[in-house]
Parts: C-alpha cells; structure tokens; sequence
C-alpha cells in the first residue's frame, strides 16, 4: 500500500512543478513559461552572422491556436563561457500572431563576443 | 440581539480591504512587463524597442563595413523631435551609440569642449593640422500619428534614422522603426 501513495504522491508533485516551472523546448536555448508551452510551437531556428561578426537569431513562432494571440518575448545573449552580455536595447517585446499563423522574431547582438543566445516567451493575452 | 455593531464591523473591514487593495506600495520594476503602458505617449520601454529595431536594420545593411577605416569615426548630428511631445531625443541615440560602440565598428566623436581643445592642442604640439572628420553621421526624425475609433484611441511613433557617408554625401542607409500603442486607457503592464 505505502510504495502506491508514495508513487502517487510523486507523479503529483511532479505535475503540479510542471504547471509553475518554465518549460525547456527540445532547444535547450528557448523557454516558454507554461501556457505557451501547450499553444505555440517554435518552428524554425536560424543562427547566422552579420556585419561579418554578430550573432543574429532568427525564430519561427507557431500559433497551434484556432484564435489570434499575443506574446511577449526577450532575447538575452551569452559569450562563449556562458557570462550574459550586456545590451542597452535588451528587454521583452510583444508580438501578435493570427490563429495557425507564424511570427518571425529576431535579435542581432551588438556585441561580437556573443556566442549563445537565451530567448524566453510568455503569454501577454 | 442588534445587527448594527455587527454590520459596522464587517462594513470597516470591507472598507479597508477595498482601500488596501487600491494603494500599491512603491516598488523597483525591472521587468518591462511590469512597465506602464501609456496610449499617447513614448514609454520608456519604447526606446528600447525603437532602438532594437533600427540597429537590427542597420547591422544586416552591412552599411558600416562601407568605412574605409575600422572603427570608424562617427557622429550624430540631430534627430528632430516631430511628436507633440517634449522629449529628449538622447534617449534613442544614447541606446544606439553604446549598441554601435559595443560592436567595435565605430568610434563616436566627443561633443565635450573640454576634450575637443585638448584634443587640438595635442596635434598642434604634434605638428598635425588636419581635422578629425567623420567618416558617417547619423541624423533623424520621430514622428507621431494619432488616430481613435468611438473610445479607442491610438498612437504610433515612427523612428527614422539615417546613416550618412559624408566623403560622398549620400545616406548609405536609412532605417525606420514604429511602435503602435491602441487602447481605451493606459495599462498597468503588458502581461495582458
């Protein structure tokens, strides 16, 4: 009886984290807090350089939903060991997608040492 | 038994729970969710925002592998202010010069006195007369656009800017951001 209620006691702890808990996408660089997680699908990824040396994400975002809808997003950068870098113009941006339509948001860090990216959505509806 | 001290209490408690829930404690906000979001006017968000989206567009223009030197030597001239608003246009070149400095592919000219003369004096004892020229200057506009449908109003704020090559005179690129701002009444944030 008692490895049940422990089982049990588990797998219900373990959902009710999943509720609150950002949830990491199969890209371990895109976190979506947990009602986009079940209503926006993260299409494509491009990572390319401009200006011969900045790092210029550009990410495809899918409405699953049948109705229009709003998120917000931000977009943070990283050097090669991982310190976040600074950026004078870094901070959320909302952005409106059509119901089954897509969105492309795109940062280009300004910094030439940026070497990773961190791009976070939340919904804004 | 007499209702009234009984209805007096609960009346003084839903009094206080009604006034505690309107007055909201100062606090710092750093998460631009949490920003106001005003309909008629620039928010501070909005320049970062603004700024984002010029400096996107000018870094994929390529417009600035043009300079014949790296980094080269840059100035903003004047970004004029065409919103019905008092505002201080530093707040959208301020976020560009430190983006573009960061980038190492320029190097922004000082417009402090002090430095200029010295600066002078130094090529003087040097025996160098020629002057420091920029290679580009950046200049601008902001405009505003107002329009309301029965009680939804809305605003938009353009933000143009162009990039200068001034050995030929030409703009070697121009750039244009907008933020569009609708609703009845100002919003306490952008979480929705």
């Amino acid at each position: 009886m008692r490895p049940v209620i422990t089982r049990t006691l588990l797998l219900a702890s373990v959902l009710l984290v999943g509720c609150y808990a950002n949830t990491i996408t199969s890209s371990q660089q895109i976190r979506k807090d947990g009602w986009l997680a079940s209503h926006a699908n993260v299409r494509v990824v491009r990572e390319t350089k401009v200006s011969d040396d900045l790092l210029r994400v550009d990410v495809e975002v899918e409405n699953t939903q049948p109705f229009n809808s709003r998120f917000n997003y931000k977009f943070e950068f990283f050097d090669a060991e991982g310190r976040l870098l600074f950026s004078p113009v870094s901070g959320y941006r909302q952005e409106q997608v059509a119901a089954g339509a897509f969105s492309t948001v795109t940062a280009t860090a300004s910094d030439p040492r940026a070497a990773d990216f961190r791009l976070t959505l939340t919904n804004a509806d | 038994m007499n209702p009234k001290p009984l209805l007096s209490v609960i009346f003084s408690a839903f009094a206080f729970a009604s006034i505690s829930g309107c007055n909201q404690p100062a606090r710092v906000v750093t998460d631009d969710r949490d920003k106001i979001v005003s309909i008629d006017q620039i928010d501070v968000q909005d320049w970062s925002n603004a700024a984002d989206q010029v400096l996107q567009q000018l870094f994929a223009s390529g417009a600035l592998e043009t300079a014949p030197m790296k980094p080269a030597r840059i100035e903003v001239t004047r970004v004029v202010n065409d919103t019905a608003q008092r505002i201080d246009t530093d707040l959208l070149t301020q976020k560009i010069k430190i983006a573009l400095t960061q980038s190492g592919k320029v190097v922004f000219a000082s417009s402090d006195t002090r430095a200029n003369e010295v600066a002078d004096y130094r090529d003087f004892k040097a025996g160098d007369d020629a002057p420091r020229l920029p290679f580009f200057v950046i200049n601008g506009k902001i405009l505003e656009i107002r329009s309301s449908a029965g009680s939804t109003k809305q605003s938009s704020f353009v933000f143009q800017l162009n990039l200068v090559n001034t050995v030929e005179s030409i703009d070697a690129w121009s750039g244009e951001a907008e933020v569009t701002k609708q609703g009845t009444r100002n919003a306490k944030n952008s979480r929705g």
